[in-house]
């Protein structure tokens, strides 16, 4: 194998340099991730789903974004990718770092979340929410305040053994577009392009801890359109928390269609009964970064009332 | 099956009236609907959630084009898993992807009710919305590349709508041959009122009787809705940085705004769609 790299505790061999990975240089374990390029099919023939984007099989799904690639992600173990003609190798590697083995973790059983994570106080925090509504840029915020981020793409859970929940560092970078680095007073400069040409860039993390950590809170990131100023939280009951997760695991959309529509009650059931979930509704808007970032620290260090 | 019903405007064009009215229309209630919580055709073509649900992908890290050859297939799935008709709001002009699919399906679309005002007042009022100034709003409508949520350095919460200039939104919607579109102007909403929401009932497939219209009409009277903007605050669909949703709604309320200078370079760009629709007489005066 040309490339072997570590992530939550796996060994990836892969024909392609991924310089967003932390390089290994132990032997690799049988139960090790073969990312390899090659040709891959139009279609899956027994496809019992199929979308613009995905097409699913029994062990196999195929994930095709036009003008860069198609990826075979197979029974938790290979990934083939057959990079279209033109695309940008930046884009081939952000969707094989992100959705392709997002799927891959998947039929591993892992649950892997939409969302940043931090470290405050040595307990695990996790920012979900829609696209768009800042998870990055509050992990970023919050990294300026000297705390530990974890990272904003395959951050994955686990139940520890003692039962509680445990965050696991997604990759070590976070991807924010221009204005957060701007409003953050980050220099683009140096940094690649998630995508060539597009102008959301990965901020390479210089320090991610490789242990997990036990979470803590959840924050659902929010805005209150009937007040764009509002800056309150709010309890998520159970029921609203179970929701609120749910939507927050990756391809949680897709999990049906692969069979874990049982895993997916489970895996969430496991996290909101052991985790508080609260609504932060604050304005969405980059001038308002810091007196957000004060208010949620504010709340972080307060007891979570009952729903 | 064919279950969408697009409202389609260019902004400003009377839109959230005509979801207000239906709103009013088809819920059960004495009380008129709250502007704040319609309980209907509250889904807009552009909403970016639906998409990231089904592609299951951030869309912001896809490309506004590869977007566009997402979104037919997304109408599809919302039509096919609906069991009722939709009616959802639509500011995209009627333009086809890479495809060459029309972004709003035609596997999907049951009909497209389109709404189009007199551009010497939708100038007036597109500036208040973008809080912008007129002359910036004249050039935006008379840009054949405007578009809404159009930015490359930030994610906006809505996808990327092409709406081409005023006239090229107006042809594009009359050129939609595929669908069958029925055009409501703005003025007849406000002058010929009664009438005009009648046949746009009747498109719409909707039986309500005349002491229907009339009630959910009245419900939705202009003055009873920047009343109930002031008591609650704010229209959830108010831009960020805009005073009021409802500012004025009249016919004609340009002739109070626009100088000589600006109606000239309006008519100039314009003034060719604005005859066929009737905001000109065949002397080249605008008729309201």
């Amino acid at each position: 194998m040309a490339y072997q790299y570590r992530l939550n505790d796996l060994d990836i061999n892969s024909d392609i340099e991924l310089p967003e990975l932390y390089c290994s240089h132990q032997a690799s374990g049988t139960n090790s991730i073969h990312i390899a390029t090659g040709k891959t099919p139009a279609r899956l023939d027994n496809a019992h789903y199929s979308n613009p984007i995905y097409s699913i099989d029994q062990s196999t799904i195929l994930l095709t974004i036009e003008n860069c690639a198609r990826y075979l992600i197979h029974n938790g173990r290979k990934i083939i990718i057959e990079p279209f003609r033109q695309a940008d190798s930046n884009s081939v590697r952000n969707f094989l770092l992100g959705p392709a083995l997002s799927l891959l973790f998947h039929q591993r059983k892992l649950l892997t979340v939409n969302a940043s994570a931090m470290i405050i106080d040595g307990m695990g925090v996790l920012f979900i929410g829609n696209s768009g509504t800042g998870k990055s840029t509050m992990a970023a915020s919050l990294q300026q305040q000297g705390f530990l981020p974890m990272g904003d793409t395959l951050v994955t859970l686990n139940t520890g053994a003692d039962g509680s929940i445990l965050v696991h560092s997604g990759l070590p970078h976070l991807k924010l577009w221009s204005d957060s680095l701007n409003a953050l007073q980050l220099d683009q400069q140096q940094l690649a392009p998630v995508r060539t040409e597009l102008n959301k860039f990965i901020y390479p993390l210089k320090e991610i801890t490789a242990m997990p950590v036990p979470l803590a809170r959840i924050y659902q990131l929010t805005e209150d359109r009937l007040d764009l100023d509002a800056m309150r939280f709010e309890r998520a009951n159970p029921l609203e928390s179970m929701t609120l997760f749910s939507h927050n695991i990756s391809h949680s959309g897709l999990m049906p269609h692969m069979g874990l529509t049982q895993q997916r009650f489970q895996y969430a059931s496991a996290v909101i009964k052991k985790t508080p979930v609260f609504r932060f509704f604050r304005p969405w808007n980059l001038e308002q970064l810091k007196p957000t970032v004060d208010a949620l620290l504010q709340h972080m260090t307060s007891q979570p009332e009952q729903p | 099956m064919k279950r969408i019903f697009w409202l389609a405007s260019y902004p400003k064009s009377g839109n959230t009236w005509l979801r207000l009215f239906l709103n009013n229309l088809l819920h059960d209630n004495e009380e008129p609907v709250d502007i704040n919580d319609m309980p209907l055709s509250n889904t807009i073509a552009s909403a970016r959630e639906p998409l990231d649900q089904m592609i299951s992908l951030e869309s912001g890290e896809l490309f506004a084009h590869e977007i566009d050859q997402l979104r037919p297939a997304m109408y599809e799935a919302w039509s096919n898993n609906s069991t009722c008709k939709l009616y959802c709001k639509c500011h995209d002009a009627y333009t086809w992807n890479s495809n060459g699919e029309p972004l709003l399906s035609s596997r999907a679309t049951r009909g497209a009710l389109y709404l189009v005002r007199n551009p010497l007042d939708v100038v007036v009022s597109y500036a208040h919305h973008n809080n912008c100034n007129i002359d910036k709003a004249i050039r935006q409508m008379a840009n054949t590349h405007h578009g809404l949520a159009n930015s490359h350095t930030g994610q906006y919460k809505q996808l990327r709508q092409r709406l081409l200039s005023w006239s090229g939104h107006v042809h594009s919607w009359q050129n939609a041959v595929r669908i069958p579109v029925h055009t409501m102007r703005y003025e007849d909403m406000q002058l010929d009122t009664i009438n005009t929401f009648t046949k746009a009932t009747r498109f719409l497939q909707l039986d309500n009787n005349q002491a229907d219209i009339e009630q959910a009409l009245e419900a939705c009277r202009f003055d009873k809705l920047r009343e109930q903007e002031v008591r609650s605050k704010r229209f959830r669909e108010t831009p960020a940085g805009a005073k009021a949703f409802f500012r004025k709604g009249l016919v004609g309320s340009w002739r109070e705004s626009l100088t000589d200078n600006q109606v000239c370079s309006i008519i100039d760009t314009h003034g060719s769609v604005m005859y066929l629709l009737g905001y000109l007489d065949s002397q080249g005066n605008p008729v309201y």
